[in-house]
C-alpha cells in the first residue's frame, strides 16, 4: 500500500466508515512495517495498531470462569443473608462482603454521606450570610411566637427581662398598653377635631 | 432527600427570625446600657409565662392583645427630652416605619409609628416627649390597633395624666 492510500484509509478509519476488511488491511500493513523505517507522518499510528493486535490476542487464564462463578455465588449468599437479618450485618461482615464483588449497599451509603456533607456545607455558608447583623435592611419575615422564642434577638439588643414575675410583667404591659391606647385616642380625637 | 433539604431551610428561617428586632434595639441599642436611661423590657419568654397568670380579672380585649404580643420594651429618660425626640425621628428608618399619628401641641409631643407588611402590623412604636421626659415604647407582635385603642377608650385625658404620674413615681 502506498502512503497516500494508507492516509486515505486512516481518514476513513477515524470517521468510523471503514469496513472490517479495510481495518484488517490497515492493521496488517502497520504491523508489517518496521517501526524505525516507518514514514514519519505515520509513525504515531504504528504502536496503536500494534497494541490493538496484542490486546486482541489476550485470553482468560486457567480457571477464570470457575473463579468468577465462585465470587458471584459468595456475593449472592452475602446479600440474601443481609436481606434476611439486616441487624446481624456487622461491620466485619460488610467488609467481607465487599471483597470479591462489592454489594450495592456500601456504595449507596457513601453517596448519602456525600449528600449530607454537601447539605452541611451549604448550611454553614448560608448561616454565615444570615448571621451578619443586617441593620439597614432587616429581613421582613413574619415571626411566629415559637421561632422568635427559639431565636431571641442579637446579643447587643437582646430583650432582657425587667421582671421575674409574669404577673408584674403583665401589669407593666397592661399599664403601657393603656398609656399607648390613651395617646392613640387623643391623637385620633385631635385629627377628627381639625 | 426532601427531608435533607428541609433541614437547612428551617435553619435559615430560624436565623432570619433572629435578625428581627424592635426599633429600640435597632436604633437605640447604644442607650440600653446608658445610665441616663431607664429600660423596662418584657421578653418573649416572659410573654409565654404569662399564660400561667390568673386571667379571670383581665378584660378580654386586653387578654387578646397581650396574647398576641411577643416582646415589649420601654426606653425613657428625663434628660434633654426634646434632643432625644429629634434624634429618634432622625434615626428611625422611614422605609420600615411609617407614621401613624403625630401630635404636637404646647405640652405634648408624640408620634406613633408602625412597622407592617400588608395589613399585618408587626410593631407599634410610640415616641413621646414632654417637659418631664422622653419615652420610646415598642410593642412587637401581631398588633390590632382597634383593640388597643378600645383598651383606653374609657380613660379620658385626665385619667391618662394620672397614669403618667403613677408611672413616674
Amino acid at each position: 500500500m502506498e502512503k497516500a492510500n494508507v492516509i486515505a484509509l486512516l481518514e476513513k478509519y477515524w470517521r468510523t466508515e471503514t469496513s472490517v476488511e479495510e481495518e484488517k488491511a490497515l492493521a496488517d500493513w502497520f504491523n508489517a512495517q518496521d517501526p524505525d523505517t516507518l514514514d514519519p507522518d505515520l509513525q504515531a499510528y504504528g504502536p496503536l495498531f500494534a497494541y490493538f493486535g496484542e490486546e486482541a490476542r489476550v485470553s482468560p487464564g486457567p480457571g477464570f470462569e470457575a473463579r468468577i462463578l465462585q465470587a458471584i455465588t459468595a456475593a449472592d449468599a452475602e446479600t440474601s443473608a443481609a436481606a434476611m437479618s439486616p441487624a446481624a450485618m456487622s461491620p466485619a461482615a460488610m467488609s467481607a462482603a465487599a471483597s470479591p464483588v462489592p454489594p450495592r449497599s456500601p456504595v449507596f451509603h457513601f453517596q448519602w454521606g456525600l449528600v449530607s456533607a454537601a447539605a452541611a456545607v451549604l448550611f454553614l455558608v448560608a448561616s454565615l450570610f444570615l448571621l451578619q447583623p443586617n441593620q439597614k435592611h432587616p429581613v421582613e419575615t413574619p415571626v411566629t411566637a415559637d421561632t422568635r422564642a427559639v431565636a431571641g434577638t442579637p446579643v447587643l439588643a437582646r430583650v432582657t427581662d425587667t421582671y421575674d414575675d409574669p404577673e408584674q410583667a403583665l401589669a407593666a404591659v397592661r399599664h403601657a398598653l393603656l398609656i399607648a391606647s390613651a395617646h392613640l385616642n387623643e391623637g385620633r380625637k385631635q385629627i377628627t377635631n381639625k | 432527600m426532601k427531608r435533607l433539604l428541609l433541614i437547612p431551610l428551617i435553619a435559615a428561617l430560624t436565623m432570619t427570625a433572629r435578625a428581627q428586632d424592635d426599633a429600640i434595639g435597632k436604633f437605640f441599642g447604644k442607650y440600653l446600657d446608658d445610665s441616663r436611661f431607664t429600660v423596662v423590657s418584657v421578653s418573649p419568654r416572659m410573654f409565654r409565662l404569662m399564660s400561667k397568670v390568673n386571667w379571670d380579672t383581665i378584660p378580654s380585649d386586653l387578654k387578646q392583645t397581650v396574647s398576641r404580643l411577643q416582646s415589649f420594651r420601654i426606653l425613657s429618660t428625663e434628660t434633654t427630652p426634646s434632643v432625644f425626640y429629634k434624634e429618634a425621628l432622625a434615626q428611625i428608618d422611614r422605609k420600615e416605619y411609617e407614621d401613624l399619628i403625630t401630635v404636637r401641641d404646647n405640652k405634648d409631643n408624640f408620634r406613633f409609628m408602625i412597622r407592617a407588611t400588608g395589613n399585618t402590623i408587626h410593631e407599634l412604636l410610640m415616641i413621646a416627649a414632654d417637659k418631664d421626659g422622653f419615652t420610646l415604647m415598642s410593642f412587637v407582635g401581631d398588633i390590632d390597633l382597634d383593640k388597643i385603642s378600645r383598651l383606653g377608650a374609657d380613660l379620658d385625658i385626665k385619667g391618662m395624666e394620672n397614669l403618667k404620674n403613677a408611672k413616674r413615681k
